[in-house]
């Protein structure tokens, strides 16, 4: 079991606010923390490997203590067991793929292993400069596990690379973390990374933990039972006949929309709307396919 | 947007859909969805909603047809477009409104004061939380 319990001041946007949050992990298992940006998300991963400290509270590892303001423990990052992995990549530029693996382990069994396990042996020689995104941060994330540490910590890693291959490297983490039961935190803004690798996930919001559950609360968490909804904001309504055309911005997209009478009644433009039609509804087809 | 308010009666669950009554001021409605949260339980108060699109309207004798809701109604209102009708109803569940072609209007010669039936399918109607 780990478990920790932090109290940390930060400061947000609108002024100072505490994050302050218990909570134990089963080891070998993977959870995901997602929320609004200044939630606090990073400043966990912060303080569980000892790059930032708590104005108090306890870390438990198994049976380790790594840190603890009642009795003034405090384990140095280098100390911990910890495997980190954020967006950016982090290698050693003079190194080779292999030696960037080799530089925290001798054993060269184990780096094999791993770079077949991120299907990486083709280019094992090669320096980072020579490496797409996607095969540098496959090093990265190589690397963050070659000591098979305590505790995995992944920040955003895979938010820099195209869907193709976030989907891979989504696929080698599920490897990696099976392979080696590494109890693992993943922080990700992206909801269908979190529900598609993560067991449990945890929603923080202004420093506390407001949602703690399996992944499906992502899919049940909607105001009514339908599973295909949006919000948006409403940018145009003109009438049309005895209905009303209502033009909807969600996200990066403009959809128009039939408003009836009694509709428009209710709503204007600049207005937020909840866009919502049963699961059975829509057409789904694979994009650029014609029907 | 057509929306009723009533008891959630019975949920009946298979591999993840379900099948749902909700009873409306004495009349039984039925539904079809997938997972719902633990909000909408047995005998808790929720709202039905179903667009005016979704509603067939019916004129004389009925056929058998595949709709799991048939509601008798009197028409109420009409508003008349060129290409859309708007059709005002009164059913025992309460006012409903159906939105239908021009073309259909014309080809039913649908009346106020005239009854009718509208037919929605359990697939077109959804759940809300009653307290919304």
């Amino acid at each position: 079991m780990i478990a920790l319990e932090m109290r940390k001041e930060l400061v947000a946007a609108d002024g100072p606010m505490w994050l302050d949050l218990a909570i134990e992990l089963k080891e070998g298992s993977l959870i995901g923390i997602t929320g609004p940006s200044g939630a606090g998300k990073t400043t966990i991963l912060r303080a569980l490997s000892g790059l930032l400290t708590p104005e108090s509270g306890r870390i438990r590892v198994g049976d380790e203590l790594w840190y603890s303001s009642d009795l003034g423990v405090n384990l140095r990052p280098q100390q911990r067991e910890v495997g980190l992995l954020f967006q950016d990549y982090a290698l050693f530029p003079h190194m080779t793929v292999r030696q960037n693996l080799e530089f925290a382990t001798r054993d060269r069994r184990h780096v094999d292993e791993l770079l077949a396990l991120v299907e990486l042996e083709a280019l094992a020689d090669r320096f980072p400069e020579t490496l797409s995104n996607g095969q540098k941060q496959r090093v990265a994330l190589a690397r963050a596990v070659v000591r098979r540490p305590k505790l995995l910590l992944l920040d955003e890693p895979l938010s820099g690379l195209d869907p193709q291959m976030r989907r891979r490297l989504q696929d080698e983490l599920l490897r990696l973390h099976r392979r080696f039961e590494l109890t693992t935190i993943l922080v990700s803004h992206d909801l269908a990374e979190v529900f598609r690798l993560c067991e449990r996930v945890v929603r923080l919001e202004r420093g506390m933990i407001v949602a703690d559950g399996d992944p499906w609360q992502l899919v049940d968490e909607h105001e009514t039972s339908h599973k295909f909804s949006f919000i948006g904001e409403v940018v145009d309504i003109r009438p049309a006949d005895v209905v009303f055309l209502a033009v909807v911005a969600v996200g990066q997209q403009l959809i128009e929309l039939v408003l009836t009478a009694d509709d428009r009644l209710r709503i204007d433009v600049g207005q937020q709307v909840l866009i919502g039609s049963k699961a059975f509804n829509p057409v789904v087809k694979p994009v650029g396919e014609p029907l | 947007m057509n929306s009723f308010r009533g008891t959630l009666r019975k949920i009946v669950h298979h591999e993840g859909i379900n099948w749902i009554t909700v009873e409306v001021l004495g009349i039984k409605l039925r539904l079809v969805t997938l997972r719902i949260g633990d909000a909408f339980a047995p005998d808790s108060e929720v709202a039905l909603l179903f667009k005016e699109t979704e509603v067939i309207v019916q004129r004389g004798s009925a056929a058998q047809t595949s709709a799991d809701n048939e509601l008798p109604c009197i028409v109420h209102g009409i508003r008349q477009g060129s290409v859309l009708s708007e059709i005002a109803l009164t059913s025992s569940c309460g006012p409903l409104t159906a939105m239908i072609s021009s073309d259909s209007f014309n080809r039913l010669h649908l009346t106020v004061g005239e009854p009718v039936v509208a037919l929605v399918t359990a697939f077109d109607i959804s759940l809300a939380r009653g307290d919304e």
